[in-house]
């Protein structure tokens, strides 16, 4: 049954023109009709005085941002405009942050066709890089122009802005304009032009970008090799080669490597592109064989809007025949706390990864910090809160000290999935239990919810804060790492690793902190590093290592963590 | 599309009598103004000029075009773009735009599309064209007329809702 929105567009199917149109044809044109193109001579006369317009630009754009700087700060990736002058109808490929857009030329669409707008916006300062050509049409003999869009409808295409020669950058003219290539047509004194609208915008300012998709691009290059599946999403691009299908009448290799892409945001577009006659795409919710499927539509979707591992399988079909493409995707939401119910069960928060523990015969009420070794995480406040599984049944709640739930939402989704949104402040027990055939098993994460606007940096540290400083000196010798607990500090040297190319030793005797510390004490480390990783070990009465583990975690730099023992050993 | 079929297999010398636009104008004439009507927005006094500009040039033009119907679509573009684009000046943005009561509801979410994603979703849903074909009428790519009919869908579903007892 068709949608309520496509009922209604299909009202438009009623719709007749007016008994008078036929009048008005018969009138004939009312249009100026084409407008003529500039001869040669003309054509390099009004390069010459726009090109006097853009270097008065410049210059004054220089004087207002002092000598030396560029105007703007683009990022430095090019928009690449790459003409095709090869074809029967020439086009001009406009490409630019993994977006792809081909434009015919205006001479042979005659009349100027409908100009397409770039789907995403271009920052001020971005170079304009003009490639291609042919043995008839000369690529450097291209000029450029940008332009507004209102003086796109009545133009002759004499005011040449831009110049195609390395320097060129889009303008400090931010909104909604026009970009066109012009060339000089083969045969007479005519030219072909491309022509897109661009939004133009000062990075900073907020720019008015559409989403960013995640763009497959496959082409079968000319000298008959497999074509590969070209990833990219921002500026993040991976080459995924083929794993299937046939070419030239010859099977592709299998390839068992499980071929990724980096992670994503929710929801994130995917388009499939390129000289392909045919893709068809699927999407596996996870991946396991057993896992859903669902076809992506004109090879385009939305990706699912709910964090997790995916699978896409990807065919496309040329002439040549066909090539098959899988990768793993990543969907995750950055600012919240996903719970992955797999192989393992672990959570994730930013540089956070916590394995869950299993708790005895998957009873919830068994849950005692006393006997059961707790690990924590902490997310801010205001946080959402994911559980993905792989279960048959999947629960997930909070619980209190004082046993009270509040339970995630359930969602309808081809894999166990549920969320809760909009975390309060507090201390809880994430608790995690489903069925998987007749067994039911749970799991526990101890979640500290810290409000918003708390951080470690620059905080004095309470009372039960074991607080560890790693930093290494400015005049490039080995760090040391100081302990500091309820006003006593203690300085220790490092203990292995290698510093300046060379392996460090280490003391075989075991350096101990001066004070005991109270259980539930937190250890927290402050660190210069890149990385560090931090581990609480438990030892035994002769003070030897019992290769248990209490926590360990890794931490990004500058960004204090915290380990946290909760009961007496 | 069998009018466009025969006018591609015509020696492209001479000129096409004008009962061969006229067969053409029945059969697509419609088509091309309810294709303008919904890409300006409900602007029927643009998309009966520019439905009636491309006709009149296209018989102008003659047999010098290869693809009558796809130049036609084309012109039509262009003027109703520029019409549109000549009344942004105008105090008053909506005037013009005249809709049957029955089309009220699909006018106005069309109007909160893009034109670009109004000629799409119309030269797709409405006129049952392929994607390709699509993207050859509208002189973009084909990926392009996937990332517009997918963001169109998506801002009618809320718009116009998808259940019909909403």
């Amino acid at each position: 049954m068709p949608e309520r929105w496509e009922t209604e567009l299909g009202k438009l199917a009623t719709l007749e023109p007016p008994p008078r149109i036929r009048a008005r044809i018969d009138e004939g044109p009312r249009g100026e009709g084409v407008p003529p193109m500039p001869g040669r001579g003309q054509r390099i006369a009004a390069g010459f005085v726009a090109l006097s317009v853009f270097a008065g630009a410049a210059a004054f754009a220089l004087g207002a941002f002092g000598d030396g700087r560029t105007v703007g700060g683009g990022t430095g990736e090019p928009l690449v405009i790459r003409l095709d002058l090869s074809k029967r109808d020439p086009v001009a490929i406009f490409e630019f942050d993994g977006v792809r857009l081909e434009q015919a030329s205006e001479i042979l669409s005659d009349p100027p066709q409908v100009h397409e707008a770039f789907p995403v916006p271009v920052p001020v300062g971005t170079p304009i890089e003009i490639q291609g050509g042919s043995e008839r049409w000369d690529v450097m003999q291209a000029v450029g122009e940008v332009m507004s869009v209102e003086d796109l409808a009545t133009r002759f295409p004499e005011t040449m802005l831009l110049d195609p020669l390395p320097g060129s950058l889009i303008p400090d003219i931010e909104g909604t304009s026009a970009l066109s290539v012009s060339v000089p047509e083969a045969a007479g004194d005519g030219s072909l032009n491309f022509t897109i609208i661009v939004d133009i915008y000062r990075p900073g300012n907020g720019a008015v970008a559409e989403v960013p998709f995640l763009s497959g691009t496959m082409t079968a290059p000319d000298d008959g090799s497999v074509p590969q599946l070209q990833l990219r999403y921002g500026d993040v691009v991976r080459s995924i080669h083929p794993q299937g299908g046939n070419w030239l009448g010859g099977p592709v290799g299998w390839d068992l490597v499980l071929q990724s892409f980096p992670a994503v945001p929710l929801g994130t577009q995917v388009a499939f592109d390129g000289d392909v006659h045919e893709v068809t795409a699927t999407l596996r919710y996870g991946t396991t064989p057993e896992s859903p499927t669902e076809r992506l539509k004109d090879g385009f979707a939305d990706l699912p809007d709910v964090p997790g591992e995916y699978l896409i399988h990807v065919t496309g079909e040329w002439p040549q025949g066909t090539a098959e493409f899988t990768f793993l995707v990543s969907l995750r939401d950055p600012d919240a706390l996903t719970v992955s119910w797999g192989d393992y069960v672990h959570a994730v928060f930013g540089d956070q990864d916590v394995e869950l523990t299993e708790i005895p015969g998957g009873d919830p009420l068994a849950v005692d910090p006393e006997t059961l070794i707790v690990r924590t995480i902490e997310v801010p406040e205001r946080s959402d809160m994911w559980a993905i599984s792989d279960t048959d049944t999947l629960a997930a709640w909070l619980q209190d000290d004082g046993g009270s739930k509040a339970p995630f939402e359930n969602l309808d989704f081809p894999r166990r999935a549920a969320v809760f949104r909009d975390a309060p402040a507090g201390e809880f027990f994430l608790i995690l239990q489903g069925a998987q055939g007749r067994d039911v098993l749970a799991y526990v994460l101890r979640l500290r919810i810290v409000p918003s606007a708390t951080s470690t940096e620059g905080v004095p540290a309470p009372a039960d804060e074991l607080v560890a400083t790693l930093e290494a000196p400015v005049d490039g010798s080995l760090p040391t790492i100081t302990l500091a607990y309820r006003g006593e500090e203690q300085v220790f040297t490092t203990c292995g690793g290698r510093w300046n190319g060379e392996l460090l030793g280490c003391l075989a005797v075991l350096l101990s902190f001066g004070s005991s510390l109270e259980p539930g004490s937190t250890l927290v480390v402050r660190s210069d590093t890149d990385a560090v990783e931090a581990g609480l070990t438990v030892l035994d009465q002769d003070l030897r290592s019992t290769d248990e583990t209490i926590a360990q975690r890794h931490m990004a730099r500058r960004h204090g963590g915290a380990l946290r023992r909760d009961h007496r050993r | 599309m069998a009018t466009v079929e025969r006018a591609q297999t015509e020696p492209e010398v001479g000129r096409p009598a004008t009962a061969d636009f006229d067969a053409l104008f029945r059969e697509e004439g419609p088509r091309v103004y309810r294709t303008m009507y919904a890409f300006t927005g409900g602007r029927a006094d643009v998309a009966e000029e520019a439905t009636a500009e491309a006709f009149a040039r296209a018989i102008a033009q003659g047999a010098a075009l290869r693809d009558p119907l796809a130049w036609i679509y084309r012109v039509a573009f262009r003027v109703a773009t520029d019409e549109v684009r000549r009344d942004r000046r105008r105090a008053d943005p909506v005037e013009g735009i005249t809709a049957p009561p029955e089309l009220l509801g699909v006018v106005d979410a069309l109007r909160r599309l893009s034109p670009n994603q109004r000629a799409a979703v119309v030269l797709h849903r409405v006129l049952g064209l392929p994607v390709e074909e699509v993207a050859t009428r509208m002189g973009v790519a084909a990926p392009t007329v996937r990332v517009h009919l997918h963001r169109a869908r998506a801002r009618l579903r809320d718009l116009l809702g998808t259940e019909e007892d909403d």
